[in-house]
């Protein structure tokens, strides 16, 4: 039996990019669409909403691989989301709390490795330093696959900064949130589709 | 990088408020036709007072811009000074209005203070004007220490 030739793609999405397109988005509607400047300036995102950022971020990403599962690499399938991976307990144990498994109910091994830590909002030092540089997708597609990953990459780089300023704005203002909701769900839309782009060629059928 | 500071020399805020008091003092005059000078012009022996009156407009404006400082530095001595530290880099203040921003405070304060002084000294029509002052300094203050810049571009 022909052994399917498969298709390694990788979509690689730079962090400073996108918190650079929600920064300039949020603080553009607020210049444009807001006239007092207290409001405006707690309508724009800063570095002081970094870690809301970067949990959305991580929704994001949870999102995407729930909806393109069938498509992601091994990897990519098992990795843990951004913030999640890097824990304030390994490189500072001095500061903030130490988080010990629960062992008070009898739970197997694989379940305390999978112990998560989250991180302290009052974080000593610049939580810019955590943040992960860049997010990296893996894709196996089949042979018939005739799509562009550029377009994956676009639709994910966009859906990532809908959903990040649909929870912004719900919380600053709601009346454009509900505008970022719909562009996340038409990109993570745009996302699969361009992940099914297939096409099978020279199949003949013997009647 | 680092957060802006704002020092704020409380000596030469005493010294606009007393120049501004002895010109409120030189041109008016009381009911009996009195010039005013004498009793609205600070004395050294005001000082304790108005510095009082300096300490609450400080702590008025402090107050005012609670969210954008994130720590007051007092120094005592034969040069008094405060020195803010606004969380210019967290909420990505824009810096090109910083000198206008230092001016404002010193006028704000000024006024504020020669409000109180004025209130005390019963001239309340110059007063209420030093609080309109204050108050219009005010909105010029939070409207500067709320601008945000552009945000940076990746490199």
């Amino acid at each position: 039996m022909k052994q399917e030739r498969k298709q390694y793609k990788t979509v690689v999405i730079y962090r400073d990019n996108l918190v650079y397109d929600i920064n300039f988005e949020s603080w553009k509607i607020a210049r444009m669409r807001i006239d007092d400047k207290t409001v405006q300036m707690e309508t724009s995102t800063d570095e002081e909403a970094d870690m809301f950022i970067e949990r959305h971020i991580d929704s994001a990403i949870n999102n995407i691989k729930t909806s393109m599962l069938w498509c992601l690499d091994r990897v990519t399938r098992a990795a843990a989301v951004s913030t999640n991976k890097l824990s304030q307990d390994w490189e500072n144990p001095s500061q903030g709390p130490h988080y010990e498994p629960d062992t008070s109910m009898p739970v197997d091994d694989t379940l305390l490795d999978a112990t998560q830590t989250d991180w302290e909002e009052h974080t000593p030092e610049p939580a810019a330093a955590r943040f992960r540089t860049h997010y990296d997708f893996g894709f196996v597609f089949s042979s018939y696959w005739m799509g562009d990953i550029d377009a994956v990459k676009s639709a994910i780089h966009n859906y990532m900064r809908c959903r990040v300023l649909t929870e912004w704005f719900a919380l600053v203002k709601p009346d454009e949130a509900a505008r970022y909701e719909r562009y996340a769900t038409r990109y993570l839309l745009d996302a699969v589709t361009a992940a099914r782009q297939e096409r099978a060629d020279g199949i003949t059928f013997r009647l | 990088m680092e957060n802006l500071t704002i020092t704020l020399s409380l000596t030469d805020i005493m010294q606009r408020c007393r120049m501004l008091a002895a010109y409120e003092g030189r041109d008016r005059s009381d009911g009996a036709g009195q010039n005013m000078y004498e009793k609205l012009a600070i004395t050294p022996q005001d000082e304790p007072l108005v510095g009082v009156f300096l300490s609450q407009a400080l702590l008025a404006v402090r107050q005012r811009l609670d969210d954008m400082i994130l720590s007051v530095t007092a120094t005592a001595g034969s040069t008094p000074e405060e020195q803010w530290t606004i969380r210019s880099i967290q909420r990505r203040y824009d810096t090109k209005g910083y000198d206008g921003l230092v001016t404002h405070l010193k006028e704000a304060l000024s006024a504020s203070v020669l409000a109180a002084w004025l209130t005390f000294n019963a001239v309340d029509q110059r007063a209420a004007f030093y609080v309109s002052v204050f108050e219009s300094e005010m909105k010029l203050i939070s409207d500067n220490i709320h601008t945000k810049a552009a945000p940076k571009r990746p490199t």
